[in-house]
């Protein structure tokens, strides 16, 4: 069984039914209206189901095609220290400003690199750290706290 | 006359020195970015779109079409120098221009790659000087059901011409569909998804999307690779022989001729192009054994039209609204950001941004002739940078970008879901273009859809009995079925093979 859920189609046919379903069961509060006055819910309604269908769909002839591809392995560590660079900027960003958001994702997503080399890191922050500030606030004035609010 | 004058009103807007500038910093950009691994022209848009948030739109959009181009040509220099295509469209020239270089003919290779992109590009961009406005006075007829069945034609052309699975296409596009449906309801003002979070009730950022598929998603499936190849490139002399030109000059042409064709269809585009266009010199070839060994007709060809096919996929976007590929949804959302919406009126009603950015695309592919041969030995250099330098670079330029739209850090967080997903259907095998398509689609679809059956007092026939709109569904269904046949499928199988 696990074994047929690491085919790639069997896996993303449920995932676009995952949606499907997400989408009739958040939506199913919206009106669906008539077909002469369609209300907010008659369009995603129609969508979650296609969504499900072709989902299945996708699913099930992966399920019998022993051939299909499988879901190669991911490496973890990469996917975790990029995704905790890109949240430390959502965090810092407003109470620390642009300096130090910048710094703290080249530092943190250099932990998800191989042959991280740290005195290229650091010099490297620092490099992006000023060029942000000077283009993106000094020369295109973007409304970007440079030291937090 | 209408057209001189109409095209002395472009060539106006777009030498103001202002205009001029960006065309070049876009081009410019564009090279750079395109030149760099594992950044395609989608990417380099999505992350350069902050520098223009404060520009006039029709500066902006200068800008953004200078980036297209540029990260277009950027990518073929790469597949020629180390067979490293930047994005799809150039996946071809690798064949055959990368052999150029391994005989000692990269130079030659890269100048004949240039002159004809500049070649095709000149040629389409008259094309969507002369086609546009009949075109749009064709779409001011336009009702809402033909809307409605244009936008189902320019959806299965995306999904007939997409590489891969076709089901999982259409998954893709239905996932894109529904996730342009967040937000607020214009007919009744309901809530749709937003789950209470009020940035979510103007829908889902476009930028926020697009950065979280293209960029962070990328990113993440790039560090999970193995060490990505290098080859010291050789450039060579950049005079092609005389031989060479001989050839080249008629796989130019006909690049050019089914680069423009295919750029205008539904789904079609460059990638496409250049698929097509190298499958026809192997065909008219007398010699088709030379092919895959360094035939300068495999990268002349493919390279006109690639960039043919770039230019001539502005004219249904700019005329009817409908962008036909993800590339031309990115700037439709980009156009958005600046107020203005594509259309068959924007010919007539902006004039000035209409055949300012007509007359610019033009400049932008002879700037990126001067850009590009004086240059190489730049561009080179650029291909030594390790990605372990340049992937925090990307990942800023996301976050930056994402957060100085509407200064909300909460997007930035969306921005990082968008990723993982991007991610997780990369890794089980998604093609994620054709969901921008999709999004930008899905609330047009839908407003169409409404007002159609409203005025026909929801009697659903009216998609038939009109004729634009039957017209256009007769070509969707045949599209469809096409593609469901057995032989039909292997040709299109083979086609993205080579």
């Amino acid at each position: 069984m696990s074994n047929i859920l690491l085919r790639q189609n069997v896996l993303g046919g449920l995932l676009l039914v995952l949606f499907g379903v997400l989408g009739l069961a958040l939506g199913a509060s919206l009106d669906i209206g008539t077909v002469r006055r369609m209300g907010p819910g008659f369009f995603p309604r129609i969508l979650s189901w296609l969504l499900v269908g072709i989902g299945a769909g996708i699913a099930l002839a992966g399920a019998r095609d022993a051939s299909a591809d499988r879901v190669s392995a991911g490496a973890w560590r990469p996917l975790a220290m990029v995704t905790i660079a890109l949240l430390c900027f959502q965090l810092l960003i407003d109470r620390l400003g642009l300096v130090v958001a910048t710094i703290a994702v080249v530092g943190i997503a250099a932990l998800g690199g191989r042959d991280t080399r740290w005195p290229e890191v650091a010099a490297l922050a620092g490099v992006l750290a000023a060029g942000a500030a000077l283009l993106f606030v000094k020369a295109l004035d973007l409304p970007i706290p440079l030291w937090g609010r | 006359m209408d057209l001189l004058s109409d095209i002395a009103l472009g060539f106006g807007v777009a030498f103001s020195p202002v205009n001029l500038l960006f065309c070049f910093v876009g081009a410019l950009l564009g090279t750079l970015i395109g030149v760099l691994p594992g950044i395609g022209p989608l990417g380099a848009i999505a992350m350069l779109l902050p520098i223009t948030f404060q520009f006039e739109p029709v500066t902006a959009l200068i800008m953004l079409a200078g980036i297209y181009y540029g990260a277009q040509y950027g990518g073929s220099t790469t597949s020629i120098l180390v067979n490293l295509p930047g994005e799809t469209s150039s996946v071809v020239t690798c064949l055959d221009g990368h052999q150029m270089a391994r005989n000692g003919r990269g130079g030659a290779a890269l100048a004949i790659a240039a002159l004809g992109s500049f070649f095709a590009g000149s040629v389409a961009t008259l094309l969507v000087a002369v086609a546009s406005p009949p075109l749009a006075r064709l779409g001011t007829l336009f009702q809402a059901p033909d809307y409605f069945s244009l936008m189902v034609l320019g959806l299965v052309g995306a999904v007939v011409l997409a590489h891969g699975s076709i089901a999982k296409a259409i998954g893709m596009i239905l996932l894109g569909l529904l996730l342009g449906l967040v937000g607020t309801d214009l007919n009744t003002g309901r809530q749709r998804y937003t789950f209470g979070i009020p940035e979510l009730s103007d829908g889902i950022g476009f930028v926020t999307l697009a950065m979280g598929l293209f960029g962070v998603a990328q990113v993440l499936v790039n560090l999970e690779q193995h060490a990505m190849p290098r080859a010291t490139a050789i450039v060579g002399s950049l005079w092609p022989s005389r031989d060479e030109l001989r050839r080249s000059v008629p796989a130019t042409m006909r690049g050019t001729a089914i680069g423009s064709l295919l750029g205008v269809l539904p789904g079609g585009g460059a990638i496409l192009a250049s698929f097509a266009a190298y499958a026809l010199e192997k065909k008219v070839s007398r010699d088709p054994a030379r092919f895959g060994r360094g035939a300068v007709e495999g990268v002349a060809a493919p390279e006109s039209a690639n960039n043919a096919g770039a230019q001539t996929s502005f004219i249904p976007m700019l005329t009817l609204g409908i962008p036909s590929n993800a590339l031309m949804a990115l700037l439709v959302g980009a156009m958005s950001i600046f107020g203005v919406v594509p259309g068959p009126r924007i010919v007539e009603e902006q004039p000035q941004l209409f055949w300012g950015l007509v007359a610019s695309m033009w400049i932008g592919n002879a700037m990126l002739l001067v850009i590009n041969l004086p240059l190489i030995g730049l561009w080179v250099q650029l291909l030594r940078i390790p990605y372990r330098l340049l992937y925090p670079l990307i990942l800023l330029l996301c976050c930056i970008g994402v957060y100085a739209l509407n200064g909300s850090a909460l997007e930035v967080g969306l921005m990082i879901g968008f990723g993982l997903l991007g991610y997780a259907l990369l890794k089980l095998g998604f093609e994620p273009a054709p969901m921008l398509l999709g999004f930008v689609l899905g609330p047009l679809m839908e407003e169409n859809l409404r007002r159609a059956l409203a005025v026909s007092r929801g009697d659903a026939s009216v998609f038939f009995t009109r004729p634009i709109s039957a017209t256009l569904l007769a070509i969707s269904l045949l599209l469809l079925l096409a593609v469901l046949m057995p032989k039909v499928g292997r040709i299109r199988g083979d086609a993205f093979r080579e």
